[in-house]
């Protein structure tokens, strides 16, 4: 066993015209969680794909759990645990039945599984729902048992496509609960999300990706340092915004990024830049609704990169410092 | 251009215009035509003149063929295997008996599996002897003074008719092995690759796929799980007929043989329907493509109507057709009985098709979501 659990090699996937994965190259090391953090359509999961062995890359390869994704996808597919975006259970089958069908396809002895499944059933906390039909079950409840499924032939690495897509607040930290529990055992994990917060709350390193390529790779802090060790800025306005917006970005060469009425910078002196932003605004006949001041986020890394939202379609929950 | 045909409605009218040709086409032309050329063994045991005279009789018409000249014991072999559907006889005394004025028999040997066919022979025999009589009858007013008897000129020739198989035969005990196939195979092609479109749609595919197992193991798993749903209505409909009062030839064998049957005809349906389901990815696409198999497929095989009514384009349809070796062997079993040598050839072919459609699905499937 290497040092790492995954190594891609200029992964390329196209599909027709359109390059879905650009020369991919990233290393992840066992016992990490790897977090692939990007908007929709990023590339995410058809990297999933590929590390998968669904996907047959166009160009490039992957070594995953030691194996060549191209040359020995059977070998790889022994190795890993895959948690698809879409819940894929057989539903109407039980809880139970459906762990024992995945461990039979993954031919783990009877024994062992049914030593296995109750305590894979008491993690996820659906040990007494063992005998329901997944049919009646949530969304959250079907999530954690695709969780406990992926756990059950107990792979050293298991990828996650979207872990918590489409679950409330509370699931989620559910999910993020069981998601640690694994890596203490020493699974690794490979994820993808366009939850900032996940990959903030999750991951060891996190790689930020947008059409097709990684713009940006490292631990939670490294990236946020990245742009500048310093705070954030949020400002409402009414009023001549262009006037006021020329006249902060000759004020300290800061970049600036303009949403409708909001204006979002970085800085390093956030403290001394709010005193000099009201006097601008003064002078440029705008008033100023509110200010916001707080540490740069993921999504602000994202921003610093692209210069566009993770998710434009709405806002995020972010957790505001007042000083 | 992939897009055009998604979005054009030029394949839906395309759709809309073929199922009616296809469907009139084959409907117009699979039943009711006329039955000819059924093949028929011919033992000649006498080589007089008024033997010849009733076998040049019997070739002018086209509703049978002599495909064997032969001896007894083979002809009726002929008649066994079902490669025959009748046996005509010409005893040694044809000719002297008429020539010493009395009655001349002809013995026909008929198996009444096939019904519409068994009864074409029977008439077109009967037409032949009618023919025949008159023919004998005007011979002899010429050779020499109607002082015959009148009961000779009556009758100069007889028929003994001998059903081997199937006597007392209706259309319904016919058609019940016929219908016990149909659905059969209508659960066959629904059952497997259906399930193969429904897994892909709902993502549990996706799981198998990345699953350490093999491409066959995944084909072999979805049909044996259609082929024991296909077994039990195969089943089902074969009970239901019986209670209907359909005639089924009972004994222990024989059963198992019915049972031999309805397996390997739904381990190959599965199996195509299997096939199919690899590669068709749209879920409202896979109920239309199966019907617009499985109907035609259906009324090719003789289920409903002897083959050999069929125009004689449709009948090589017939032969290729692997669901007409299945009706073929079922309607043997239950008609005729446990007769190993006729249904060798049509387990091994429907066996044959099983195979080859499991190997095409497996090749079919991929491994991949592209």
């Amino acid at each position: 066993m290497g040092e790492f659990a995954i190594e891609t090699y200029d992964l390329t996937k196209c599909f027709g015209e359109l390059v879905a994965v650009d020369h991919i190259n990233f290393k992840v090391k066992y016992g990490e969680i790897f977090g692939f953090l990007g908007p929709n359509g990023a590339g995410k999961t058809t990297t999933i794909n590929c590390l998968i062995t669904l996907l047959q890359p166009s160009e490039g390869t992957a070594i995953v759990a030691g194996y060549d994704i191209i040359k020995e996808p059977d070998a790889v597919r022994a190795s890993i645990g895959v948690i698809p975006q879409e819940v894929a259970l057989e539903s109407r089958l039980t809880a139970r039945e459906n762990l024992e069908f995945h461990a039979e396809l993954y031919h783990v002895p009877r024994a062992e599984y049914s030593r296995l499944i109750p305590e894979l059933l008491d993690l996820v906390q659906l040990g007494d729902r063992a005998n329901d039909i997944i049919r009646t079950f949530s969304s959250g409840m079907k999530r954690r048992l695709e969780i406990a499924k992926a756990f059950l032939h107990q792979p050293k690495l298991i990828f996650m496509d979207e872990p918590t897509l489409g679950l409330d607040v509370q699931t989620r930290q559910v999910i993020w609960k069981y998601i640690h529990s694994l890596r203490e055992k020493g699974v690794t994990i490979f994820l993808t999300t366009h939850y900032m917060e996940e990959a903030d709350a999750l991951c060891d390193r996190i790689a930020i990706i947008d059409n097709g390529r990684i713009i940006a790779l490292g631990t939670s802090s490294d990236l946020k340092n990245k742009i500048g060790k310093g705070t954030v800025i949020d400002i409402k306005i009414s009023g001549p915004a262009e006037a006021f917006v020329k006249a902060v970005k000759d004020l300290d060469h800061i970049p600036i990024m303009v949403n409708q009425d909001t204006i979002h910078l970085v800085a390093a002196n956030g403290e001394q830049l709010i005193p000099k932003l009201i006097h601008i605004a003064e002078k440029t006949g705008v008033s100023i609704n509110s200010i916001g001041m707080y540490e740069p986020t993921l999504e602000d890394v994202f921003i610093h990169y692209t210069g566009r939202r993770i998710r434009e379609e709405g806002p995020e929950i972010r957790k505001i410092l007042r000083r | 251009m992939r897009v055009w045909i998604k979005e054009s409605p030029f394949f839906g009218v395309l759709r809309v215009l073929i199922f009616p040709f296809i469907w009139l086409g084959i409907f117009g032309h699979a039943f009711g035509g006329t039955i000819d050329h059924v093949p028929i063994a011919l033992v000649v045991e006498d080589t007089g003149l008024h033997a010849n005279e009733f076998i040049n009789l019997l070739q002018s018409g086209k509703a049978i063929e002599i495909t064997a000249n032969t001896n007894y014991a083979h002809a009726l072999n002929l008649l066994k295997n079902g490669e025959v559907t009748a046996v005509i006889i010409i005893p040694p005394d044809f000719s002297k008996n008429l020539d010493k004025r009395k009655t001349a028999s002809i013995q026909l040997i008929i198996d009444n599996t096939v019904l519409m066919t068994a009864m074409t022979i029977t008439s077109y025999l009967d037409a032949v002897q009618k023919a025949f009589d008159k023919q004998v009858t005007v011979n002899f007013i010429i050779q020499e003074n109607p002082q015959t008897s009148a009961s000779f000129l009556a009758n100069p020739t007889e028929i003994h008719e001998n059903i081997l198989y199937a006597r007392g035969i209706r259309y319904f005990d016919y058609l019940a092995p016929g219908v016990i196939i149909m659905c059969l195979i209508f659960s066959a092609v629904f059952s497997g690759g259906l399930g193969l479109v429904m897994d892909r749609l709902f993502g549990t595919l996706r799981t198998l796929m990345v699953a350490p197992i093999t491409r066959a193991a995944i084909i072999l798993g979805k049909t044996s799980a259609g082929v024991t749903q296909t077994i039990i209505a195969g089943f089902v409909a074969l009970f239901v007929a019986i209670l209907m009062g359909a005639r089924i030839k009972i004994s222990l064998l024989g059963f198992s043989l019915i049972f031999l049957v309805i397996t390997i005809t739904s381990i190959a349906f599965i199996g195509m329907s299997v096939a199919f389901g690899t590669r068709i990815k749209e879920f409202e696409q896979f109920p239309l493509v199966m019907i617009m198999v499985v109907i035609p497929t259906w009324f090719l095989s003789g289920a409903l109507y002897p083959i050999q009514s069929m125009p004689s384009w449709m009948k090589p349809l017939a032969a290729i057709n692997p669901l007409t070796y299945s009706v073929d062997a079922l309607r043997a079993v239950i008609l005729r009985g446990v007769i190993w040598s006729a249904l060798v050839l049509d387990l091994v072919i429907i066996s044959g098709f099983a195979l080859l459609m499991f190997i095409i699905g497996t090749l079919a499937f991929k491994r991949t979501i592209e």
